[in-house]
């Protein structure tokens, strides 16, 4: 028997992630377990060896850990035989740097969060094994395609390091700035579609007794280049201005527009437009403010709602749009990637056992539990969900509108990001100038550049 | 000394002096070989590179300001903990009464709360919108400054909290001194017209050289380290206004996966901190000399 329901669902469609209906194939002919139906050729394509060991380590911040466990429930349904563990974790570089250098690492990895190990030298060492027999396989409950097929157009090349597949990102994540819908419909407000008309907005919110932006400085101020500094630099120079970012080129932050980025940013702190001592506050903290009133905007990616869920107020209608740029035609652009990082260790013991469990994970049934219980969106196409709460429909909705225009931000130097965090309250607090800030980032960009 | 005498001392010693190779000099000397090497802390084996990670060092704009860092708090944490304790201690002592038992056993207090908990709290009462300093601004009307997220505020806001921490734990110490100071001296000066204040300058001060001068090596061993309580409550920001050695090196090992130039650095901060104690010891020996 199937899980899913086939009416009144909505779809999610990978690349330009249209939403629309779409109804399910039947299935009739193919053996399932208990869970859903699975072609035979499906079943155990890389030839994973009953009775192993299956050991994997994941981060577990915003969007929670049932989704692994969810994934680890259906591979322990698809081979009876194997032992599957599962654990979630915070600061995965001081959890699993000794079991690195002793050559023995867990068999799958989501390396994300706050301490995350530097993907960059995971990279450049060889840790990651090349993921090709998987992307080959074919797809564990989407028939007639092979595992790489059912995901997102183009959402996954961050994760190709010379020509090979070494790691997949998830769950998808679109970066803009978040708001309470409600509130801009109670007072008649528009959300400005231009800088200029965001500038003016700010004024007029401030006049209205609001604050216009917050932000967690003491840990997370790197949302501010993340949900506002890269996407307008997007906006004013174009994908090859964040593609020079992301591989830290020479000279990415010293061109003009992102000169330009950083002054328009620089606007919201002169025009008094943060809410006080947001850069001494975690995350977690000025979000809570932010939706208690503290603030209006919060620059967040699309996690924020699972992360927050327990502190929503009633009413609170979270919804997302893209930051303004210079002209109403740069408007729809945004920010869309996978979060987080996923990868099979070289070194691990099964590395088959680990693909397979990212065979398990990236598939519709994970992706479909994981829309319906906690409206996260896994990059897998034609996946069915009841209901999508505001914050996501928002989210997709931006991503529908934008088209071709989406972009993606796979930056591997920890030292770039930690430059982000540092500089960016300094930049807003008017204690640097934008000429000195994107010097400071351009410094760090040359350091990981030479360390890679 | 007979030979069953040597045999039990030598037995006595093994265990401790086993622990301390192990889990001391073993890791300080794998930490020097590791400072000659580029290593990312990964399964790759360090390579070679001999003195680049010292050189490289030298040209560091964040290893510098993570030690003026340290500077400033050698030069401010001794002096302020230490003269506070004198204060504190000389009030408290003007009458020893039994309300002194019960003052250093409240002034013993942050010094028994774990450095993490004291880190914690005192984050809460700097929080920006909900603590107790700006709290207590807002009733004066004034609108109290983000004091862990400005660059100039920030260390000055540890170092508050670091004399706050250890200045009980010296007044303590101060007491029990200024209590061993034989009444008779006071009496005579007493006899002699001397106030307060005189009697505090020319008889407590000099008898308390000693434990003044242990107190403040003390305390000046400590704004080497500072580890905890700046990765618990800046973690070395705003922008690097905070970074200690300590947290410098971790940064450079744990976040930037550079561990070769880390161990370089750990190398020269262990190189400074035994030129320091080379140094202190000098002055102590002098001391004695003077004494004799």
């Amino acid at each position: 028997m199937s899980v899913f329901t086939v009416s009144r669902r909505t779809v999610l469609k990978g690349g330009a992630a249209a939403l629309g209906a779409m109804a399910l194939s039947p299935l009739a002919a193919l053996a399932q377990t208990a869970r859903f139906p699975i072609a035979e050729a499906a079943r155990n394509p890389l030839n994973l060896a009953e009775g192993t060991a299956i050991e994997g380590i994941f981060f577990e911040g915003g969007y929670g850990i049932d989704y692994i466990n969810h994934a680890a429930d259906v591979m322990k349904e698809l081979h009876a035989g194997t032992q599957i563990s599962v654990t979630g974790i915070q600061g995965v570089a001081d959890r699993l740097r000794p079991r690195f250098i002793a050559g023995n690492p867990p068999d799958v990895i989501d390396n994300a969060g706050a301490g995350s190990m530097d993907t960059s030298a995971l990279r450049t060492e060889g840790q990651m094994a090349d993921l090709a027999p998987l992307m080959a396989a074919p797809a564990l409950d989407t028939p007639d395609k092979t595992f790489a097929e059912t995901l997102f157009a183009g959402s996954q090349t961050g994760g190709v390091y010379e020509g090979k597949q070494v790691s997949l990102t998830a769950p998808y994540t679109v970066h803009g700035i978040w708001y309470d819908q409600a509130l801009m419909r109670e007072n008649g407000w528009e959300y400005p579609r231009t800088w200029s008309a965001m500038l003016d907005f700010c004024e007029t919110l401030k006049s209205a007794g609001h604050t216009p932006w917050a932000y967690g400085g003491r840990n997370a101020a790197h949302y501010l280049v993340r949900g506002i500094v890269y996407p307008l630099i997007y906006k004013l120079a174009g994908r090859q201005a964040v593609d020079d970012i992301m591989t830290a080129k020479e000279g990415a932050w010293l061109k003009p527009e992102v000169l330009e980025a950083a002054r328009m940013v620089a606007e919201l702190g002169k025009g008094g437009f943060i809410m006080d001592g947001s850069e001494a506050l975690s995350h977690t903290e000025a979000q809570a403010e932010w939706l208690l009133g503290g603030a209006v905007f919060y620059p967040c990616g699309s996690w924020i709602e699972n992360e927050m869920r327990d502190v929503i107020p009633q009413g609170y209608e979270m919804t997302m749009s893209p930051i303004p740029g210079p002209t109403e035609e740069t408007f729809n652009s945004v920010l869309a990637v996978g979060s987080e990082t996923f990868f099979v260790p070289s070194a691990a013991k099964n590395i088959t056992g680990g693909m397979e469990f990212l065979r398990c994970l990236f598939s519709r049934s994970t992706a479909a539990f994981y829309a319906e219980t906690a409206g996260v969106i896994m990059p897998v196409q034609g996946v069915e969900v009841e209901t999508l709460s505001s914050a996501v429909k928002s989210a997709m909705a931006a991503v529908t509108e934008a088209g071709e225009d989406v972009f993606p931000l796979d930056l591997p130097y920890q030292a770039v990001w930690q430059a982000w965090g540092a500089l960016s309250p300094e930049l807003l607090q008017g204690r640097l100038s934008p000429e000195d800030y994107v010097a400071g980032i351009e410094e760090a960009s040359a350091s990981a550049r030479q360390a890679a | 000394m007979r030979a069953h005498q040597i045999r039990f001392i030598v037995l006595l010693l093994v265990v401790p002096l086993g622990a301390y190779s192990l889990f001391v000099v073993y890791p300080y000397v794998w930490a020097i070989g590791i400072s000659l090497t580029e290593w990312r802390g990964l399964a790759t084996p360090p390579s070679w590179i001999g003195l680049a990670n010292f050189a490289a060092i030298l040209g560091d704009p964040g290893f510098w300001n993570a030690l003026r860092n340290n500077g400033v708090y050698l030069l401010f944490v001794p002096v302020v903990t230490v003269t506070l304790a004198l204060v504190l201690a000389a009030l408290i002592c003007q009458r020893c009464t039994r309300l002194t038992e019960f003052y250093r056993v409240v002034f013993l207090f942050p010094q028994v709360m774990s450095i993490v908990v004291v880190a914690i709290l005192w984050g809460y009462a700097f929080h920006p919108r909900i603590g107790l300093l700006n709290s207590a601004l807002e009733v004066f009307g004034i609108n109290g400054p983000s004091w862990l997220g400005d660059p100039n505020l920030a260390q000055a806001s540890l170092v508050a909290v670091i004399v706050w921490n250890s200045v009980g734990f010296h007044t303590a110490l101060f007491i029990a001194a200024m209590r061993a100071v034989p009444e008779t001296y006071y009496e005579a000066a007493r006899l002699d017209g001397a106030g307060n204040w005189r009697m505090f300058r020319d008889i407590t001060l000099p008898l308390l050289r000693d434990p003044v001068r242990t107190s403040l090596m003390f305390m000046a061993f400590e704004a080497f380290d500072l580890f905890a309580i700046t990765r618990i409550m800046t973690g070395g920001g705003p922008n690097h206004a905070t970074d200690v050695l300590a947290t410098y090196v971790y940064d450079q090992a744990f976040s930037l996966s550079r561990f070769g130039y880390a161990s370089a650095l750990a190398v020269v901060m262990f190189a400074l901190m035994l030129g320091f104690s080379a140094v202190m010891l000098l002055v102590m020996r002098e001391n004695k000399v003077e004494f004799a």
